[in-house]
């Protein structure tokens, strides 16, 4: 009876327990699902664990490569106690790197426990000698797989040897089912939120590469951008130019500092010659051991460059600008650390950003060359219009001079006037007369009396070929003109046939003063002035 | 001779006085000839006022011969035109003759082109053709010697179109 009670106790107990474990289970789950951030998420991760004073909590994520073979480790999140950071945040290791990695992903669905490094026979030396110095005395690695796809591993450690109670393995393997799923949502969630500032990024550099059309601002939006996607502390941008063999430095970022050094050198055998040459994306990674090996760059050569101070970066990431046939430079970033900082995903980003700025750069090369045909082409313009401008008013200014000469010449020509005595002038008329001529005779008829003081003039018409009732008219005007200077008019050189017409046109030349000819006008003229004409005795 | 027989005329209507043709002495007496100097920039009223003053002055003095200088005049129009030919006009009819002196070339293209000849008046190229004219005319006694003067030519037949 007292057995039974007591059995009946212990079960109670065991109830109670049991019902504080799924109680705290549950607390658990809800803490674990609920959790806003990483480091909410290690620190959930850390509650049951500190009853079993673990030094480390890390939350480890597992890449894969682009093959789908486990690549490396990065630690996502952890929680340790005072000077026990062994894996510092955001730390990444090559899994070829880590000797105890085959360990530890051995077995996908049960967690490791080893509870004394030192002693423990699954270890080779070599994990044993890097858990110690790392002052790892035990660990438990709870995987987080889904079937077939490691997600990643909740690592636990101890800076000194430590049993596992029963408990705290059935906890582990608990946490197993459990976690996974929680951590999976986030690092999905957490992927596509990289994916979208990525896509982000991509659409803002084609955004603004778009307005972009001289060449240094591309390049240093492109440097801005490209920064924002991936680790590219470590950048530089040259362009090859085909008509001398170059190559041109156009930016160079180094540990994050922007310079333009636009150096230039002949193309040889570079890093950036083999990209421009094979005009294909290229990842070099490790180069240390392929430098190693390559006949250019010996290991003695390497350190005797580090000595200079020159650093040889691990990992080199080239894509080449290509637009249309032509390539028109390329792109790289470096790592000076890790031998494996790019993956084909960071490739594919850069080859992305590349085909981008190798438009925009032909555009800005090409609107460079249509401004500059535009100017020049204006500029030649320009000076043609300027000769032909020239040549013309030189033309039209010698015609002026022929034509001002020639109608000076004319007009003296056409109306002569001739004093032949004291007071008396003869204007003889040779061609047609139209109504701007008669002005002409008429002025410089007046002019010629005011300045000879002329009493009598004679108008020879003998070079007039057809006198009709226009010329009559004219001449008309230009007598009476005469008289109202006191100047008398005798008309000559009416010949038979003008007498002729003028009498059949009818017109009325009875007031004027006409002879047949220039001789009779002249003895006319001179005896109204007084002068006697005679033989000399 | 002519100096001495020049003879200040008195100003005799106010308007001529505020157009100011007494301050450029425009009416002159000279022995039988009254000699009008013509201002230049006449309005239509002073040319009239201008006229009244040469037909009274030819009342007063009995003047032969009426001598228009217009050298000072370098404009012309229509109504400028008509003063010369209507002022000869009514000279004429009071018994005196008109010489028009020293007309410029501009003025006499501008009244040729108006057809104002003046055929009634003579005209001369300045003041001095003027005053031989006007001694020829006046010293010539009509039918007085066989011999013709040296100027007789002016009167014979062949300058029928000297005045015309």
């Amino acid at each position: 009876m007292n057995k039974i009670e007591e059995l009946e106790q212990q079960l109670q107990i065991v109830q109670m327990e049991s019902q504080m474990q799924a109680r705290a289970l549950y607390q658990f789950c809800r803490d674990l699902s609920t959790a806003q951030s990483d480091d909410d998420l290690i620190q959930v991760l850390a509650w049951p664990t500190i009853e079993t004073e673990a030094a480390t909590v890390n939350l480890i994520y597992v890449d894969s490569d682009d093959a789908g073979g486990l690549e490396r480790i990065r630690v996502i999140a952890n929680w340790h106690r005072e000077d026990e950071d062994i894996f510092p945040l955001g730390s990444r290791y090559q899994l070829s790197e880590i000797p105890l990695s085959q360990l530890l992903l051995a077995d996908p669905d049960t967690p490791l426990l080893i509870s004394d490094v030192e002693k423990d026979d699954r270890l080779n030396d070599e994990s044993r000698a890097w858990l110690l110095q790392k002052n790892v005395y035990a660990l438990a690695s709870i995987p987080l797989t889904l079937p077939g796809h490691w997600i990643g591993i909740v690592l636990l450690t101890w800076c000194q040897p430590h049993n596992f109670s029963e408990q705290e393995e059935i906890v582990y393997n608990g946490l197993v089912g459990v976690v996974t799923p929680v951590v999976n949502g986030r690092r999905l969630v957490a992927e596509a939120q990289k994916r979208m500032a990525e896509l982000q990024a991509l659409n803002e550099l084609g955004r603004t590469l778009r307005g972009r059309l001289d060449v240094p601002a591309i390049l240093e939006e492109t440097y801005y951008q490209a920064s924002r996607l991936m680790q590219a502390t470590d950048f530089y941008i040259a362009l090859y130019e085909p008509d001398t063999n170059e190559i041109v430095l156009l930016i160079d970022v180094i540990e994050g500092h922007v310079t333009k050094p636009y150096a230039r050198w002949k193309a040889r055998r570079g890093f950036a010659e083999y990209v421009i040459q094979h005009r294909e994306p290229v990842i070099a990674q490790d180069t240390y051991a392929r430098w190693a090996d390559s006949r250019d760059v010996n290991v003695h050569k390497r350190t005797e460059l580090n000595e200079l101070g020159v650093r040889i970066p691990r990992s080199v990431m080239g894509v080449p600008l290509i637009a249309g046939e032509e390539v028109l430079g390329m792109i790289a970033v470096r790592d000076y650390e890790n031998p494996k900082a790019y993956t084909q995903h960071d490739l594919d980003l850069l080859t992305v950003i590349a085909n981008q700025v190798a438009i925009a750069l032909q555009n800005a090369r090409m609107f460079d060359n249509l401004e500059q045909m535009v100017k020049e082409r204006t500029a030649e313009l320009e000076r043609e219009i300027a000769e032909r401008e020239r040549v013309e008013a030189e033309r039209a200014r010698l015609q002026e001079e022929i034509i001002k000469a020639q109608r000076l010449a004319i007009q003296e020509l056409s109306t002569p006037v001739i004093p032949i005595m004291d007071r008396i002038i003869v204007m003889p008329l040779i061609g047609s007369i139209d109504t701007l001529r008669a002005r002409d005779i008429t002025r410089n008829l007046l002019a010629g009396i005011t300045r000879h003081r002329a009493k009598v003039v004679i108008l020879d018409i003998t070079g007039v070929p057809i006198v009709d009732s226009g010329v009559a008219d004219h001449l008309n005007k230009t007598i009476q003109a005469a008289r109202l200077k006191g100047a008398r008019t005798i008309v000559t050189g009416i010949s038979d046939a003008v007498a002729e017409t003028i009498v059949d046109l009818g017109i009325d030349w009875s007031n004027v003063e006409t002879l047949s000819d220039l001789q009779t006008g002249l003895l006319s003229a001179l005896s109204s002035m007084g002068f006697k004409l005679g033989r000399m005795a | 001779m002519i100096g001495e027989e020049v003879k200040m005329l008195e100003p005799l209507d106010e308007s001529l006085e505020m157009a100011g043709i007494t301050n450029v002495s425009a009416i002159q007496k000279l022995e039988n000839m009254l000699l009008v100097a013509v201002p230049r920039d006449l309005t239509d009223q002073d040319v009239l006022s201008l006229r009244r003053l040469v037909l009274e002055n030819v009342r007063q003095y009995h003047s032969q011969w009426v001598l228009l200088d217009f050298s000072r005049v370098d404009i012309c129009d229509s109504f400028f035109g008509r003063f010369i030919q209507s002022t000869a006009k009514m000279v004429a009819l009071m018994g005196a003759e008109v010489i028009v002196a020293g007309l410029q070339d501009a003025v006499v293209e501008t009244m040729v082109e108006l057809g104002m000849t003046l055929p009634s008046v003579h005209s001369v190229l300045d003041l001095d053709d003027a005053l031989a004219l006007s001694r020829e005319y006046s010293t010539t006694p009509p039918l007085e010697s066989d011999e013709p003067a040296s100027n007789d030519l002016l009167l014979d037949s062949n300058c029928s179109g000297y005045f015309c």
